[in-house]
């Protein structure tokens, strides 16, 4: 089942809702950002902390908007989320 | 210096490479795909990006099904070892390099086999003939080698992989010779594997290879190690390209060879082929009227010559010819068994090697005429000797 990850920053004053999107790989996750771009999705990529605690290193996209969208276009790209 | 041995490794290389590899080094000099720092990342991203090239090159699908290795002999060995099991048998033919015929002789001893098929010189019929006659009933690779490193003679690589397919059989390509200088295409030649060195034709620096798989769970890998995922798992990742590329890239390397790949890419492979052969039917037309000169090398013929020609001058050493051409004439040439023994057993060139000469896009008609006129120097001075 996909985990919605969800963790609050701070810019200024405002606080936000980041949302990652754990992939197998930083290769996939260069693809991953790549697809999203080209659908008019901007990610960025964090190294996973403690979403992969069960398997070790990782990373993620976060997406700030579109999540549910980004989702479904990776999925359809062949990409496998954790 | 003339520079005539770049199927050994080109040179020069593109401005561009140099650049890059400066640029890489100072800017993204971090571990890619280890960290979580922008350094890291932006390394990251430009392994990525030369992935991309990468599979834009040879129209792959998947952009993760191209690995990066340290060179084609690193490819090569890890298609070898990884997919052949106890008891399986391999069609190769008889212009392969030791780092086909090598680990495929070392693997004896597991019982694997295999069977040389000729290669004919602008007979591609004759040479899939030669293939199907090879085939028995445990064959499950084909080794092709597209293009000769000792006479430049291009094989039909898709046939051969229409072929072998036929009799579900997987075909390996090793491309260190025509990638950069032949339109390659994966997915239209139906190939199963293909290798290539990054250094040569595809004009990255020394320790770039590449590896292509279709499927990737059809092979081991040849080496594993810290991929920078999955890290509390002791076994190999098995998703690409991480389970075939452990341990820290090559990063200036990879860098370079994408620069080297968007060079070729500006020009345009078709066209850096046009004039490399009009290169190579040049110093054939001069070779051949030069007496005493034998040519293991036919005449070139688009489709059937890579940019690669082999001679002798009379019966001289070919360490020789390249000692005096390299001294007296600043033509730098390779000589000798250029790695591929089978190749001089059917040239009849195993005690004298060849000399050979190899262009790519940087040489130009000056080169060519210099090496003719050293050459001719050469066999008039053995021929006087020889009286």
């Amino acid at each position: 089942m996909l985990k919605r990850a969800v963790k609050k920053y701070k810019r200024g004053d405002v606080y936000m809702a980041r949302q990652f999107i754990m992939v197998q790989s930083i290769t996939y996750a260069m693809k991953a950002k790549s697809v999203l771009r080209n659908n008019g999705i901007y990610a960025d990529i964090t190294k996973t902390s403690k979403h992969s605690a069960q398997k070790g290193c990782g990373y993620s996209l976060i997406v700030n908007r579109d999540f549910d969208r980004a989702v479904k276009i990776l999925k359809e790209n062949g990409i496998k989320i954790l | 210096m003339v520079y005539l041995d770049n199927a050994a490794t080109t040179y020069p290389k593109p401005v561009s490479v140099y650049n890059e590899v400066n640029r890489c080094i100072r800017l993204y000099g971090a571990n890619p795909g280890r960290s979580g720092h922008r350094m890291s990342m932006n390394a990251a991203q430009q392994v990525y990006l030369s992935r991309e090239a990468a599979a834009r090159l040879y129209n792959v699908e998947n952009v993760e099904n191209i690995s990066f290795t340290q060179n084609c002999t690193y490819a090569l060995n890890t298609v070898i070892k990884g997919f052949l099991k106890r008891g399986d048998h391999v069609v190769v033919s008889d212009l392969e390099h030791n780092s086909v015929l090598r680990p495929l002789s070392g693997m004896a001893s597991q019982g694997i086999t295999y069977t040389v098929a000729k290669a004919e010189h602008g007979d591609f019929d004759k040479t899939i003939d030669n293939f199907r006659k090879a085939i028995n009933e445990k064959t499950k690779l084909f080794i092709v080698n597209h293009a000769s490193n000792v006479t430049g003679t291009i094989l039909p690589l898709g046939r051969l992989t229409a072929l072998a397919h036929q009799y579900d059989i997987k075909v390996l390509a090793d491309t260190a010779q025509s990638s950069g200088a032949l339109p390659i295409d994966v997915q239209e030649m139906q190939l199963d594997f293909m290798a290539s060195a990054g250094h040569k034709g595809l004009m990255g620096i020394m320790g770039t290879g590449i590896l292509y798989v279709k499927n990737p769970e059809l092979v081991s890998p040849l080496v594993c190690g810290g991929t920078g995922s999955g890290s509390l798992e002791l076994v190999q990742p098995d998703t690409m390209p991480d389970k075939l590329e452990s341990g820290t890239c090559n990063l200036p390397g990879i860098c370079s060879l994408r620069a080297g790949i968007e060079f070729l890419s500006s020009k345009g492979i078709e066209n850096i082929y046009k004039h490399e052969f009009v290169l190579l039917k040049a110093l054939y037309d001069g070779l051949k009227d030069i007496p005493g000169i034998r040519l293991y090398t036919p005449e070139p013929k688009p489709l059937y010559n890579a940019p690669v020609m082999s001679f002798n001058v009379g019966d001289m050493q070919s360490e020789d010819t390249a000692e005096i051409l390299d001294k007296k004439y600043s033509v730098a040439v390779r000589a000798g068994i250029h790695c591929a023994p089978l190749a001089h057993k059917a040239l009849g060139t195993q005690k004298q090697g060849t000399v050979r000469i190899s262009l790519s896009y940087f040489n130009n008609m000056s080169h060519i005429n210099r090496a003719l006129n050293a050459v001719r120097n050469i066999s008039h001075d053995y021929r006087r000797s020889s009286v």
